[in-house]
């Protein structure tokens, strides 16, 4: 489902990507798991599209993304690390525009429909964004993902500033959209969760992907790896 | 762009406080375009009033002689232009009554017209004034704001992702802008043209209003849009906004009229006044008929009748000599108002050129111009009303000389159906074409800002906040 071969992306001196290949396959949850700096969102970018690759390619469902942005698009769906939307509309509201924006009109029933798949509870629908907590604005994001069948997931820190219970219910939530067939890549520096949710761990550092591993293998060393250097 | 502009319109009207930003602005148009119109109504009233009372006067003068009448002379009044209700222009100081009397041509002539056109926005309150410098200055916030609002919420990354481009979103805010602020404008004018009494006059006029305006509202709203999306940093947009905004409201329009007084200097009144008698007492005047000049004209109407004397004349000479007198002087008031309308010509087009930065300096230029309350129809008024006090002397002066007296015959009087069958007159406003190639220079300046803005509009790259 994702293919990146040998990527690469400098900002002036600084190589904020080196030379990353990585192959996810359809259904997997993929987290990239590394320290502050390491070029996790910078690898969510190249994927959007939003950076260009110096060097190398990025396929998603085998289309190129510096060939066709929109296609590849149109199989994409991203929630940022503080997800905002638009705080004076509702969720529902929320969720229709930006379907609409892809190109999809649904019925209220319709929207209904998704924000409770995405695990939003009804009552919260019709309430504006600005009242909800982070884990319920990703609910929506997630909504709106399932609203455009998204064959990739992109994730930047899902799990960031979100209490034990709320993280717990967005790995389910994950869990479920991969069991439904999509894609997911995740980036964190939270082993706790990323161990909870994800199939497969790449651990990142420096633009480089030191190491591959199952989720439930992550070790201690591995852990060790990333933490060297950041804490004193 | 439907669902663009809906949820545009749902984020604004969810806005805090933007219930009360509506009601205060419908409220300040409201009560400015009612008072407009009050005024407007007062001044017209009491001008017909006026008109109708020196008429009667006139009409009811019994005998006299025409001589005394054109010295008794009359007034005639710049009926202002119904839009005056919409921008006051430069009426608010400008005289519109002149006295016209036989052989003085009247030297009503401003003398700071060029100045006029800045002054006027410290004018009376006309809804023009909130329409120029409020609600754009909203517009820009507002669109700056809703581009901020993108960019900080990180919400430009998950539009994008959904497929619709940068220049789609950035033109759905714009036009989400500029519907509400027309329709602001579409109203007043509504209003105050359905409460005028339609015309097609009127019509056109408003027509041109409603696109400078429509114009000018795309500039303000573009401009915020595109340098909201181009600083890096969303607030440095704000700055120079705002910056913009005063340059192009106080200082610019404050900067290109002093240097087109330096480079186009009026005489003030005392110099332009001071100038015309010279040239006149150069030549003949007709209370002092011992001019040489004078002598050519006598020797060839005696010429002409065979006589020997002014006084064997079957005509009265003194109305031949008041009218070459009277031509001598319009002569030389065209001469020195023909000065003074060029160099105030060359003063407007400067201004209105060098308005290329200033799409507000155009659009004030534009909107007192539809109005009917720029210095370009102050001064068509002043010629109508000389072209009317010629013909009227004209008549009397031609009276005199052929209305059976004899020369040096000033107690001869004619009866009253002589002095009515004058017309009073009547100041027909300049043709619409003419107001529309007056005004042309701005209108293109506008439009080549659209050109660029509308360019940029599409080009520009969205800021991609966090990282
Ligand atoms: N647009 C940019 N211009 C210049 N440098 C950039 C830009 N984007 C990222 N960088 C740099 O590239 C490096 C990687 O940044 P990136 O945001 O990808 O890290 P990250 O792994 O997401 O970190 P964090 O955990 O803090 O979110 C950083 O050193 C950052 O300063
Ligand atoms: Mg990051």
């Amino acid at each position: 489902m994702l293919e990146i071969q040998g990527v690469t992306k400098k900002f002036k001196q600084q190589t904020a990507v080196d030379g990353l290949s990585l192959s996810i396959p359809e259904g997997e949850v993929f987290a990239l798991l590394g320290p502050n700096g390491a070029g996790k969102t910078t690898t969510l970018n190249l994927i959007l599209g939003f950076e260009k690759a110096d060097q190398g390619s990025i396929l998603v469902d085998g289309i190129d993304v510096a060939k066709d942005l929109g296609e590849v698009r149109k199989r994409l769906a991203f929630i940022p690390e503080n997800v905002q939307l638009y705080p004076h509309l509702s969720g529902k509201e929320n969720l229709a525009y930006f379907s609409q924006l892809a190109g999809i009109q649904y019925s209220d029933e319709q929207l209904k429909n998704l924000l409770l798949e995405a695990g939003l509870q009804e009552k919260a629908h019709d309430s504006p964004i600005s009242t909800y907590s982070k884990g319920m604005r990703q609910k929506v994001g997630v909504a709106i993902a399932y609203s455009k069948k998204a064959k990739l997931l992109l994730l930047d820190e899902p799990a960031s500033g979100l209490d034990p219970l709320s993280s717990a219910e967005l790995s389910q939530l994950v869990r479920k959209v991969a069991a439904q067939g999509a894609t997911v890549l995740m980036v964190s520096h939270d082993l706790f969760r990323v161990k909870e949710t994800a199939d497969r761990v790449g651990i990142f550092k420096n633009g480089e992907l030191k190491k591959i591993v199952k989720a439930s293998e992550v070790t201690a060393n591995d852990l060790e790896l990333i933490y060297q250097g950041i804490v004193v | 762009m439907k669902s663009i502009l809906s949820t545009e319109w749902k984020n604004l009207l969810r806005m805090p406080g933007m219930v009360f930003v509506l009601l205060v602005l419908a409220a300040a148009l409201g009560f400015t375009a009612w008072a407009g119109l009050e005024e407007y109504r007062v001044v017209a009233r009491m001008e017909t009033e006026a008109k109708t009372h020196l008429r009667q006067q006139w009409e009811s003068m019994g005998p006299s002689n025409p001589h005394s009448a054109a010295h008794y002379g009359t007034y005639v009044f710049k009926k202002n232009h119904a839009l005056t209700a919409f921008d006051e222009g430069v009426n608010g100081y400008v005289g519109r009554t002149l006295y016209l009397e036989g052989h003085r041509q009247n030297e009503l002539v401003q003398s700071d017209a060029a100045q006029g056109d800045i002054l006027s926005r410290f004018g009376k309150l006309r809804p023009a004034l909130i329409l120029q410098i409020i609600l754009p200055l909203l517009l820009l916030l507002f669109a700056f704001q809703s581009v901020r609002g993108e960019r900080d919420a990180d919400r430009v990354r998950i539009l994008l992702v959904q497929g619709v481009s940068y220049s789609k979103i950035l033109f759905g805010k714009l036009w989400s802008l500029w519907i509400p602020g027309m329709l602001f404008v579409l109203i007043t004018l509504g209003i105050q043209i359905s409460l005028l009494g339609f015309s097609t006059h009127l019509l056109g006029r408003a027509l041109l209003l409603a696109i400078g305006y429509g114009l000018f509202y795309w500039i303000v709203i573009a401009l915020a849009l595109w340098l909201s999306s181009k600083t890096e940093k969303s607030y440095t947009a704000l700055s120079w906004l705002l910056g913009i905004w005063i340059v192009w409201v106080v200082f610019y329009p404050k900067v290109t009229y002093s240097v087109a007084a330096l480079l186009y200097p009026l005489p003030d009144r005392v110099e332009f006044s001071a100038g015309m008698k010279e040239d006149r007492s150069a030549l003949l005047d007709g209370h002092n008929p011992e001019e040489e000049a004078l002598k050519s004209l006598e020797d060839s109407v005696l010429q002409a009748y065979g006589v020997s004397s002014k006084e064997e004349l079957p005509i009265n000479f003194d109305g031949l000599l008041m009218q070459a007198d009277e031509e001598f002087g319009n002569r030389v008031w065209d001469k020195h108002f023909g000065e003074l309308y060029q160099q105030m010509q060359k003063q407007k087009s400067l201004v209105q050129w060098a308005s290329l930065p200033n799409p507000f300096g155009n659009l004030q230029s534009l909107s007192m111009g539809a109005a009917g309350t720029d210095n370009f129809h102050q001064v068509d008024f002043l010629q109508e009303a000389e072209s009317y006090r010629r013909v009227f002397i004209r008549t009397l002066n031609e009276r005199h000389a052929y209305g059976g007296s004899r020369t040096g015959d000033w107690g001869h009087k004619e009866d009253q159906e002589f002095f009515n069958s004058i017309a009073d007159f009547q100041y027909a406003e300049p043709p619409f074409l003419s107001l529309i190639s007056q005004q042309m220079p701005s209108l293109l300046l506008l439009l080549a800002w659209i050109g660029l803005l509308g360019i940029g509009l599409a080009k520009v790259k969205p800021k991609i906040s966090a990282l």
